[in-house]
Parts: structure tokens; C-alpha cells; sequence
């Protein structure tokens, strides 16, 4: 007993420290995720409650920037549900090591799957509960921890907005798209997504930005299956 | 209503990750969604730039926004800097060198 508990133990801190350089990977988008939310309106406690309940970065600076935008609540929910839809395939890939768990050891992996603990688990041959916790968990305190370093620094740096930091959402989603961009049906996607979502949103239509991610979709699987690449 | 639409997030988020964990249910997505949901994170992440890339300036603004020029060397730098992360911090210094160059 008392020689499993320490094994587990191991396997716990074994995954904390696999998981380290995807914590200071994500250091700029914690900081980020903290200082978009204040200067888009968001109170403090507001802007780390994002961080400590959703976690998700990317899904929290759409959340922000949708929010500053004036989006609709429905539209908002809507794109976030699409926008982690990636994690569906996650699970669906973990789910052969995962479903087996009782309930209340997969309600906390399921909380803490994100793209990082995925890349981090997908490519190990045995990966266990213990090591997805510290792995997780890990990885979780790192998230909420830069959030609130960037919530301290808005709240020290006035006029945080003119220094036009929505760029970096920008600059961050090229540098996360462009190598995602390996066959011509992705590229065809992101091109459609892109200019629908310009003309979409300049005539202030509602649900632009889904309009405009979910037809890029679908013309990206269609030319796929045209062009007969494979899945 | 903030606190309000974090916690319905949280649950939405919540609900994505936790759908297919459970041993209940069946799974077999049709292949179309599949095949869809692999090209999610690129369109959208896309579809997300647009409202910021207008700004106020709407669409005949583009040509001479300097949001433009800065994005379009941001997928340069993307396609020869391998590290995302050295990425994002060139091209962040290129858009504010451009802002600085404009006055």
C-alpha cells in the first residue's frame, strides 16, 4: 500500500516537472490574459475569475475582446462552445485511458485538459491519473499566477488601452495559426474565415466572427474531400 | 452579468472537455464533423482577428492601417522563426517600430 501511495507520488511530481517549460511558455499569455481583461473593463477579481474558472487562454482573450466589442451574450457562448470544440477531440483521444476512471478522478482531468496537458500526454505510451494531476495541476497554478501578475501590472500602468496591446492577440493567433497551415484546405479555411469575418464585421453583423469560423470550416473540409487529402 | 457570463463559459468549457470522457456515452461523430472540428482552432482563431484588424476604420481603412502592415509581418515572421514565442515578440516590436515610425 504504502509502496504504491509513493509511487503515485513520483508520477505526480514526475508530470509537474514534464509540464515546467509549458509553463514558462505560456507566461506572456497569462500576463496577457490578466492585463486584457482590466483594460477592457473587466474589475480585477473579474479578470482572475476568468483565469481560475474557464481556463482556456485563447477562449479567455476572445471572451475579452468580444466582451470590448460589445458582442451579444448568446453570440459570445456560441463561439467559445466552437472554439474549444478541439478539446472534444482530446478527450476523445484520451478517453480509452480516462473513461475507465471513477467519476470523481475524471471530473478533475476533464477541468484540467487543455491543448498543454493533451501534447503533453498524447505522445507518452503510459500516462495515469497521478501524472495527469501533477501535470495539471501544475500547469493550472502557473495560469492563475500570471494572470494575476498581469492584473497587478494594468492596475500600476495607467492608459494601459493606448498602447494598442490588442495587437498582441493579433500577433499571437498568426504565430498559433501559421504553422497549423499544412495542407491547402486549411489554408483555403483560414482565407475564407478571414475575409468574411473583415466584410461581416464591418456591416456589424451579429455572430460575425462564428459566421464567419464556421463557413471556413466547412469550405476547408469540402476542398479536402475534393482534393482527396488525407484526414 | 460579467460574473454571470464567466460562469456559464466555465461550464461550456467544462462541458467540451468533459463530453467525451464519459464512459456512457457512444461515441461516433459523424466523420464530416470530425473532419470540421480539426480545422476549428485555425478559422476561428481567424475569424477572431477580423473585428480587431478593422478597428474603427471599417473596411476601406485597411489599406492604410498600420494594424495591416504589422499583421501581414507577423505571418512572416511566423513562417521563418520556428519558436512561437520568438514569433510573437518580433513581430510585436516590428508593429510597435511601425507605430513609432508613423508618429
Amino acid at each position: 500500500m504504502s509502496d504504491l501511495a509513493a509511487s503515485s507520488r513520483q508520477r505526480f511530481w514526475l508530470g509537474a516537472g514534464h509540464i515546467l517549460p509549458l509553463c514558462l511558455a505560456v507566461l506572456p499569455w497569462g500576463v496577457l490574459a490578466g492585463s486584457m481583461a482590466v483594460s477592457h473593463g473587466f474589475s480585477p477579481l473579474q479578470s482572475i475569475g476568468l483565469s481560475v474558472f474557464v481556463f482556456a487562454g485563447a477562449a479567455q482573450l476572445v471572451t475579452i475582446s468580444m466582451v470590448a466589442a460589445g458582442s451579444g451574450f448568446i453570440a459570445i457562448c456560441l463561439t467559445i462552445l466552437i472554439i474549444t470544440a478541439q478539446h472534444l477531440l482530446y478527450a476523445l483521444i484520451l478517453r480509452e485511458h480516462v473513461s475507465s476512471l471513477p467519476l470523481k478522478k475524471r471530473l478533475p482531468v476533464a477541468f484540467l485538459l487543455t491543448d498543454e496537458l493533451f501534447a503533453l500526454s498524447v505522445g507518452k505510451r503510459s500516462y495515469d491519473f497521478a501524472y495527469l494531476m501533477g501535470a495539471g495541476l501544475c500547469f493550472y497554478l502557473a495560469w492563475v499566477g500570471f494572470t494575476v501578475v498581469g492584473v497587478l501590472l494594468a492596475a500600476s500602468v495607467p492608459n494601459l488601452a493606448d498602447y494598442h496591446l490588442d495587437f498582441s492577440i493579433v500577433a499571437t493567433f498568426i504565430a498559433i495559426i501559421v504553422p497549423m497551415i499544412k495542407r491547402f484546405s486549411s489554408l483555403v479555411g483560414v482565407v475564407i474565415s478571414l475575409l468574411l469575418s473583415l466584410v461581416l464585421s464591418s456591416l456589424d453583423v451579429s455572430g460575425a466572427i462564428v459566421i464567419a469560423g464556421l463557413v471556413g470550416m466547412l469550405c476547408a473540409v469540402s476542398v479536402a474531400r475534393l482534393r482527396g487529402e488525407a484526414a | 452579468m460579467i460574473w454571470l457570463l464567466i460562469f456559464t463559459l466555465a461550464g461550456i468549457v467544462f462541458f467540451n472537455r468533459y463530453l467525451l470522457l464519459e464512459p456512457r456515452l457512444p461515441i461516433r461523430l459523424p466523420s464530416f464533423v470530425r473532419q470540421a472540428l480539426q480545422y476549428s482552432a485555425p478559422c476561428l482563431l481567424t475569424a477572431i482577428c477580423g473585428p480587431i484588424l478593422l478597428g474603427t476604420s471599417g473596411l476601406s481603412g485597411l489599406a492604410s492601417n498600420p494594424y495591416t502592415y504589422a499583421a501581414l509581418f507577423s505571418i512572416g515572421c511566423a513562417l521563418v522563426i520556428k519558436n512561437m514565442l520568438l514569433s510573437v515578440l518580433v513581430s510585436l516590436a516590428g508593429f510597435y517600430a511601425l507605430l513609432y515610425l508613423l508618429g
